[in-house]
C-alpha cells in the first residue's frame, strides 16, 4: 500500500491477488496449482501441509456455500512476504470472520502460509468495524 | 527484504512500542506512541486513546503474569504488520495475534487486529509461527 515497490514485490502482490480472484473467490480447486507449490508449508492450526487439503476445502465450499467470498480489505507486501486482511463470509448477510493471511513466495509460487482467523460476534465493545 | 528508511523507522518504533507499552500494559505511555486521533478497529478495545488506556487497566488486572513475544515483523510504507504470541498464564498454548498499524505524523494513527486461540495440539510439526 506504499507505491514504492520492487519488481519482485509487484509480482508477489499480483500473484496473491490472483490467488484471491481466481482460486478463493472463484472457488476453483483446479486453479490452485498455478499459485501454490504442491508441498507448501502450512502453519494453519487445523490443516496439513500441501495443496490437497485446500483443494478439498474449495470443493466442499463450492458444494455447501457457493456464495462464499473472501472480501479483501487491504494487501501489503514486504519482499517475499505478502499480507492480506480480509472479511470472509459464507453467504450474503453472514457476519463471517476477520482474517489475515501471510504468504511467503518462492520462485513465483506460494511456498508457506500463516493465518489468524477470528469469528465476528453479534456485538463488540468497539463501535467501529474490524476493518 | 530492503526497507526504506521510513519503513525501518516504523518497524523500530512499533517494536519499541510493544516492549515499552503493549507488553507491559503501561497506560502512562499511550500519548507517546499513539496519535491523538487514534482509530481503533480491535474488537477487544473501545475507541481512541482512552479506550486503549482502559484496555491496559483491565488486562493488567486480569493477566498479571502475561508473556508476549514478537514472532514476525513486516513493513509496507506507512503500514507495519506484526505476528504476536500472547501467553496469559503458565500452560496456556496462547493466542496468535496479527496487528496491523498505520503510522501518521510519527505515531500510530490506526490499528487493526485479529485474534485466535492456539489449540493445545497441532496436526503438523510446522508450528504456528
Amino acid at each position: 500500500m506504499a507505491g514504492e515497490y520492487s519488481a519482485e514485490e509487484k509480482a508477489n502482490l499480483a500473484l496473491v491477488q490472483g490467488l484471491f480472484d481466481n482460486v478463493l473467490n472463484a472457488i476453483d480447486a483446479d486453479a490452485v496449482d498455478s499459485y501454490i507449490r504442491p508441498d507448501y508449508i502450512q502453519h494453519n492450526p487445523s490443516t496439513l501441509s500441501g495443496t490437497e487439503p485446500l483443494k478439498e476445502l474449495l470443493r466442499r465450499i463450492g458444494r455447501d456455500h457457493p456464495q462464499s467470498v473472501h472480501d479483501v480489505k487491504r494487501m501489503m507486501v514486504d519482499g517475499d512476504m505478502v499480507m492480506v486482511h480480509y472479511h470472509a463470509r459464507r453467504w450474503p448477510g453472514d457476519r463471517g470472520w476477520i482474517a489475515v493471511d501471510i504468504y511467503r513466495i518462492e520462485n513465483g509460487l506460494i511456498a508457506e502460509h500463516w493465518d489468524v482467523v477470528q469469528p465476528i460476534g453479534p456485538d463488540s465493545i468497539n463501535p467501529l468495524t474490524p476493518f | 527484504m530492503p526497507h526504506s528508511p521510513q519503513e525501518q523507522h516504523n518497524l523500530d518504533f512499533c517494536t519499541r512500542m510493544y516492549k515499552e507499552m503493549l507488553f507491559t500494559f503501561d497506560a502512562s505511555r499511550v500519548d507517546e506512541f499513539i496519535h491523538p486521533d487514534y482509530i481503533q478497529h480491535s474488537t477487544a478495545a473501545s475507541e481512541g486513546r482512552e479506550g486503549l488506556r482502559a484496555f491496559f487497566a483491565d488486562r493488567a488486572d486480569r493477566f498479571p503474569d502475561v508473556k508476549m513475544a514478537i514472532k514476525g515483523a513486516f513493513a509496507d510504507g506507512d503500514y507495519t504488520i506484526f505476528q504476536i504470541h500472547t501467553i496469559r498464564h503458565d500452560g496456556d498454548p496462547g493466542m496468535a495475534i496479527v496487528d496491523i498499524f498505520r503510522m501518521e505524523e510519527g505515531r500510530v494513527r490506526e490499528h487493526w487486529e485479529v485474534l485466535q486461540e492456539i489449540p493445545a495440539k497441532l496436526p503438523h510439526n510446522n508450528g504456528i509461527y
